[in-house]
């Protein structure tokens, strides 16, 4: 479903060349729940945002469903991401001025879904995650749990082809973490791939198969190898 | 975003939203009456005067020798200007001379009835020769006969004549249903008749009548009275167009009398000219006001749109990230910004006409609202704005996608 052959990625300044990516391959199947670990600055995000299509790159192929994304229009790229990823951020991201109802159809307005099918997805995610009753919250009246799974919501409502979670439970205590990382699993276990940017190693265990990223190079490595891993 | 969306977000950012619409609004304000005003002062501007401008000459003298028989000397003037060689024509003029109204309004009346409010005109009292000076061009009836001009000093024994030639216009807004000829019409405050013996084409003839819209309503009458105050004006035919020489020759003619000054010289056009000015002045202030208002208004925008979108770099980078393209994120922008211009813009069409009122009843400023040109504003007012919203939007849609992932 997603492949990337020998992605590079370099960010220039006057003075220096920094190599984030360094020939990044991988493959990831239909229904995978995949943790993507490492230490601050070893390349996640950047990682992170070339899989999202927030980002382009300077070497190497992406296929996203057979597609070859690398040379793109904005224009492309954004019906991409728009179509095929759910995003799930650390800071959650949701428009503060709009309500819940509102914040889950912006969206669905880009695909240009009719009123009445966005309706019955805004309806229909929001009681997944547990908000039906609270459509027309405002997202400074939810706590940081809820206002997860109002991102969680957002993003399945659009039924994306995988789901991108950038440290989904960064700026989330224990419990609720427990129940957004619950949330999660029980979306992956109904088939929605995840791919799970984290360095929360205890989250990462729960993943199906786990990647290390080291100065800007990806490897498998074995549940039993997370523990050592410097945070 | 759905312009529901963009309603909501303008509701909740109140105070940008209201300065930009105020600006807006100010700025149709400004720019509105200053076409409405431009547009009627271009329209005066462009009002055929059918008279030879340059051609026809004002003389305005002054006597200040209280002994000195005005009666002899406008007599021994007019002979003397008659055989200068430019002159064509030579008449006496009390207070109306062409487009230069020396003393008080003037009313004509069709009837003796109290109650009615006459018209306006400019009401030429010459001497012989009058009605060629003016270079009046009779359609109906006749001009005057030698025997029918009065020419005598202001007073009790004033002698009046009994007859009128009026123009065209004139003709018809005092009998709209019949012929002119052979009626009767009433002047001066004393109201006394006046038959109708000839009527010419309209020509703008009077200062008074064009300030009070009535451009072409004149008559003239074949009274002449002197001696009223120190005042001895002519007007002349040429016929050497515009020269300065002739004015030179005139006046220097003029100045060889003793006990009186000649004011000035001048031609038609002249007249015409200082008729429009006050008006093309206002005009050109209110135009330097207009392209402050533009100025202030265009980076007001600016300045307020950036500020705006710098406090939702975050929000505008999700929107990116859920799929939103460049050109989506400018549209959205720009809509927003239309709707607030399209409020400013009702807001000011109202404001304008409100001042319009203001200046049209107080400063005696003809203004009144052109739809048309409303429309022009309104559409430059919202290009202006959709222009000045542009250059912070084009930023704002660069905000990468990426931004989403920084971690604040």
């Amino acid at each position: 479903m997603l492949k990337m052959n020998d992605i590079s990625k370099i960010y220039r300044t006057d003075l220096v060349e920094t190599h984030a990516l360094s020939g990044v391959n991988l493959t990831v199947e239909e229904g995978e729940f995949i943790a993507v670990t490492g230490p601050s600055g070893s390349g996640k995000t950047t990682f992170l945002n070339i899989t999202g299509l927030l980002e382009t790159f300077e070497e190497g192929q992406y296929f996203l469903d057979g597609e070859d994304v690398s040379q793109l229009s904005d224009k492309h790229l954004s019906r991409l991401r728009n179509e095929k990823i759910g995003f799930i951020f650390q800071g959650f991201n949701l428009i503060s001025d709009l309500n819940l109802y509102d914040n889950i159809e912006v969206p669905l307005i880009f695909r240009g879904l009719n009123k009445q099918t966005r309706k019955q997805r805004i309806e229909e995610s929001l009681e997944l995650v547990g908000l039906g009753s609270r459509a027309n919250h405002f997202p400074a009246q939810l706590s940081g749990g809820q206002q997860q799974r109002v991102a969680i919501a957002r993003a399945l409502a659009g039924k994306p082809r995988f789901l991108l979670a950038d440290e989904p439970t960064g700026n989330l205590d224990t419990m609720m973490a427990r129940q957004v990382m619950a949330l999660l699993q029980e979306i992956n276990r109904q088939g929605t791939t995840l791919i799970m940017v984290t360095h929360d190693n205890e989250l990462a265990q729960r993943a199906h198969r786990n990647i290390q990223i080291l100065d800007g190079q990806l490897s498998d490595i074995a549940k039993s190898q997370l523990t050592d891993l410097a945070v | 975003m759905a312009i529901k969306h963009i309603l909501k977000l303008i509701f909740k950012h109140k105070s940008i939203s209201l300065l930009i619409t105020l600006q807006i609004a100010i700025a149709v304000t400004i720019v509105g009456n200053t076409s409405f005003i431009s547009y009627r002062t271009l329209q005066n501007w462009l009002i055929p005067s059918h008279m030879a401008e340059e051609q026809i000459i004002n003389v305005y003298t002054r006597v200040f020798d209280k002994d000195l028989d005005q009666g002899a000397l406008i007599e021994r003037d007019l002979q003397n200007l008659r055989a200068l060689p430019e002159v064509e024509f030579a008449s006496y003029a009390a207070n109306e001379l062409v487009l230069a109204t020396v003393n008080g309004r003037n009313f004509v009346h069709n009837s003796l009835d109290r109650e009615k409010q006459g018209e306006r005109l400019a009401l030429f009292a010459q001497t012989p020769q009058g009605v060629e000076a003016l270079g009046v061009k009779l359609t109906h009836g006749r001009t005057f006969y030698d025997t029918e001009y009065m020419f005598t000093s202001t007073g009790p024994q004033a002698q009046r004549a009994s007859v009128v030639v009026i123009s065209n216009t004139l003709a018809q807004a005092l009998f709209p249903e019949q012929n002119a000829l052979g009626q009767t019409l009433f002047l001066h405050t004393e109201r006394l008749p006046y038959q109708v013996i000839g009527i010419y084409e309209d020509m703008m003839l009077g200062e008074n009548a064009v300030y009070n819209n009535s451009w072409y309503h004149s008559a003239i009458i074949p009274e002449a009275h002197y001696g009223q105050n120190s005042q001895v004006n002519y007007i002349l035919k040429v016929h050497t167009d515009g020269s300065k020489r002739t004015l030179e020759n005139i006046e220097n003619l003029l100045f060889k009398e003793e006990g009186r000054i000649v004011k000035q010289v001048e031609y038609a056009a002249r007249a015409k000219k200082r008729l429009w000015d006050g008006r093309s002045t206002f005009a050109f202030i209110m135009m330097g006001i207009s392209g402050i208002a533009i100025l202030v208004t265009g980076v007001g925008i600016i300045a307020l749109v950036s500020f705006s979108i710098s406090v939702r770099t975050k929000e505008i980078g999700v929107l990116r990230a859920l799929g939103a393209s460049q050109n989506r994120v400018l549209r959205t922008l720009l809509l927003e910004n239309s709707i607030l211009a399209f409020v400013g813009i009702a807001v000011g069409l109202f404001a304008a006409l409100w001042l319009n009122q203001y200046f049209v009843t107080n400063l005696r400023i003809q203004g009144l609202i052109v739809p048309w040109l409303a429309a022009i504003v309104a559409i430059a007012v919202w290009l202006l704005s959709a222009c000045a919203v542009y250059i912070p939007a084009r930023k704002a849609a660069k905000i990468a996608p990426a931004q989403v992932t920084k971690t604040s």
